[in-house]
């Protein structure tokens, strides 16, 4: 029964962890522009983070260390200080993003300027980085994440043509109106949130922060392949709401209240209330996870004591990076530079980026000296190698598309 | 860089290993288990005697300066700019650790001292002095 | 290496720029553009008022949304007003879409005095002007092309 709990709590917490500002923002976009003609990408995104998260937590089970560890070592100083370099850059804007969303939420709660949140959201993430227990943390962000339901049930009040729906996703096409090139740019910006580099930074280095063992490989696992699905209906629910009811209005998303609209016209206050705790929870929780991660690769390329596993004072200069990023991050929000556009940009960076975060997972995955014997079978290498690819093509699509579209007018 | 390692362990037992595989990027755990940075070059010197033979790994480099002094080119001269601007020691020459006090050489590389005994940490030490260790809560183990 | 990185930078930056409009089919366009935004502020704000008139929220959300609808024709207009007009033609058109902005903006921006007022009267109220601004911007829009 106790382990029923566990694995049930497990799955819970990777669902409602699943969503950030990305996911939420991308989906509501492509919902009120493009309908259900870009369902099939976030299929097929959360396909390809769950054969990397597994991947990544069963290197980090079984050689007890984190993949970015590992990719000094097994890939050289010069592949791994590049890839450094460009994660740590997207991370810094998707972390940026987040706790601009925190505010936001609290905005909309409030209707006080997102602006005058950020010294607080800023404050309240790093203090609980600092003081707050690893999987404490990871728990009560992740469920509280679940609140984001509303939109499936939302979604389903709004009452759809199942019938058309199903069609609709299963017969993409490019809707008259929109070019082919906005059309392919706006699936790379949903492939980049469904497959967020930050979250194999943090998944990976988290495994190791709750010292996974063989043992907790299946539980783990069941909680990727159960737990990501569900949080892509959750995300394809977001994009189904605003397809309902922006789309045929032409209403376009340009901010969070929009995302939250068709919601609550459907479900009125109380589905408002859900969604701003569901809002609340996603971004703070990634906010968490991304200040975590710069602090993590950081630390585990040039070899420093990192994680809140130990005290902060063996963990300095972990603690430092994890501090400055939060900073930096609150600084840039400050600038009033619009939250939106840096989420957007964060989107197609991280769609950019993700080679250099899933290459290196799919090598060591593979190599024997650390795996011991639980190396990727057939299945997993076969469907890593299709989503490097896929991953390869995104990612040398992803600027080119950007300009030619001016970044999806 | 494939030279060979002249003398490991207290025990002085030869043994040979292709160093550029076997050593560089490796992490560098304390006689704690510690983490300790990793091994961002080596240092040779000529072998004694005739000079005849493969020079001899007599320490370990660590720290930001010795991997941008090795990774050639603009990303490491950056690297450097970055590291003696940030390095808190009117000196910034990269952290040495005598091959003496290298235990194992495995997956990571084992050393026979604890961290603190060594001259390896003067970033982490100021990091910890003027920021972290100033901060409440920074000493609270983790529950 | 540093001018690689500017270049790409820049690339960045220009790619949220609007250049100058040289021909009437490009400045019809990006009319046609601004009258899109503006009526998606409208019917956002169309279905704020929904909201409160069905009483499907909360005071501070609907003043967020509808103030940010605002906003969002404000900066709209301000960029339209912006683009030097090529020819005669072009002068016409802008006459015509920046009256309507005018107009959609200050209807926009009564909505958004209510709810920040909490005067939930007010806000229904404007029920129609929004809905007759919608209209006329929306028949702009197919006509527009």
């Amino acid at each position: 029964m106790k382990r029923f709990v566990a694995v049930t709590l497990g799955i819970l917490t990777a669902i409602g962890g699943f969503v950030d500002i990305g996911d939420l923002v991308a989906n509501a976009e492509v919902g009120a522009r493009f309908g259900f003609d870009l369902a099939w990408v976030v299929g097929v995104g959360v396909i390809g983070i769950c054969v990397f998260a597994e991947m990544a937590g069963r290197v980090a089970a079984v050689s007890t260390r984190p993949v970015f560890d590992l990719v000094r070592e097994r890939l050289g100083a010069r592949a791994a200080l590049a890839n450094l370099l460009a994660s740590s850059f997207v991370n810094f804007l998707t972390l940026a993003a987040e706790v601009a969303g925190i505010a936001l939420a609290l905005e909309l709660a409030s209707s006080v300027s997102y602006l005058l949140w950020i010294p607080f959201t800023s404050l309240a993430v790093w203090l609980v980085i600092w003081r707050v227990r690893f999987e404490t943390m990871e728990r009560i962000f992740g469920l509280a994440g679940l609140s984001l339901v509303a939109f499936a049930v939302g979604f389903w009040r709004l009452g759809p043509d199942w019938g058309s729906v199903f069609h609709s996703v299963s017969h993409p096409v490019v809707p008259s109106g929109e070019g082919h090139a906005t059309y392919l740019f706006y699936a790379v910006s949903l492939f980049g949130a469904a497959m967020t580099p930050y979250e194999v930074f943090f998944f990976s280095s988290g495994a190791v922060e709750e010292r996974w063992t063989t043992d907790d490989l299946n539980v783990n696992r069941a909680n990727v392949l159960i737990g990501f699905p569900l949080g892509g209906i959750l995300s394809l629910s977001i994009m189904g709401t605003t397809a309902l009811v922006l789309l045929p209005r032409g209403i376009t998303v340009d901010n969070l209240a929009q995302v939250a609209l068709p919601t609550v016209l459907a479900l009125g206050k109380l589905g408002l209330a859900f969604l701003l705790i569901g809002f609340f929870a996603a971004t703070f929780g990634a906010a968490l996870e991304t200040a975590l991660s710069s602090g993590y690769i950081i630390s585990q390329f040039f070899g420093w004591q990192w994680g809140k596993m130990v005290r902060p004072v063996d963990a300095p200069r972990f603690h430092a990076v994890v501090l400055v990023s939060l900073v930096l991050g609150a600084m840039l929000v400050l600038t009033s530079v619009d939250p939106i556009k840096v989420t957007e940009y964060s989107l197609v960076l991280s769609a950019l980026a993700l080679p250099l975060t899933y290459f290196p997972i799919l090598v060591i995955a593979n190599d024997p000296d650390y795996m011991h014997g639980r190396t990727n079978g057939r299945v997993a290498n076969a469907l890593g190698s299709i989503f490097l690819i896929i991953v390869l093509v995104a990612s040398a699509a992803a600027i080119p598309l950007m300009i030619v579209t001016k970044a999806g007018q | 860089m494939s030279e060979h390692v002249g003398r490991a362990g207290r025990a002085g037992r030869l043994r040979r290993l292709d160093a550029g595989l076997s050593l560089l990027d490796r992490q560098i755990l304390d006689r704690d288990g510690r983490l300790s940075g990793k091994v961002d070059d080596l240092e040779l010197t000529p072998p004694e005697g005739d000079g005849s033979g493969p020079p001899v790994v007599t320490a370990i480099l660590s720290g930001p300066g010795a991997l941008a002094r090795r990774l050639r080119g603009s990303v490491g001269a950056w690297l450097e700019s970055v590291h003696s601007r940030l390095h808190p020691s009117a000196e910034p020459g990269p952290a040495r650790i005598p091959f003496g006090v290298v235990k194992e050489i495995a997956a990571t590389v084992g050393l026979s001292v604890r961290k603190d005994d060594l001259e390896l940490s003067r970033f982490e030490d100021w990091t910890r002095d003027h920021i972290i260790g100033r901060i409440p809560g920074a000493r609270h183990a983790p529950e | 290496m540093r001018i690689r990185v500017a270049g790409a930078l820049g690339l960045l930056v220009l790619g949220g720029c609007v250049g100058p409009a040289r021909t009437t089919d490009d400045y019809t366009r990006k009319a046609s553009t601004s009258v899109h935004d503006v009526h998606s502020a409208v019917e956002t704000a169309r279905l704020g008022v929904d909201a409160v008139a069905r009483d499907r929220t909360t005071g501070p959300y609907v003043s967020v949304l509808l103030g940010q609808a605002e906003e969002q024709a404000t900066s709209v207009q301000s960029t339209f007003d912006s683009v030097q007009p090529p020819n005669e033609d072009a002068d016409r058109l802008r006459d015509e879409v920046d009256g309507l902005l005018t107009q959609a903006v200050s209807v926009l921006g009564d909505v958004r005095i209510a709810a920040r007022r909490g005067d939930t009267d007010g806000i229904t109220g404007r029920g129609p002007a929004l809905a007759d601004i919608s209209k006329r911007l929306s028949d702009l829009e197919d006509r527009l092309g």
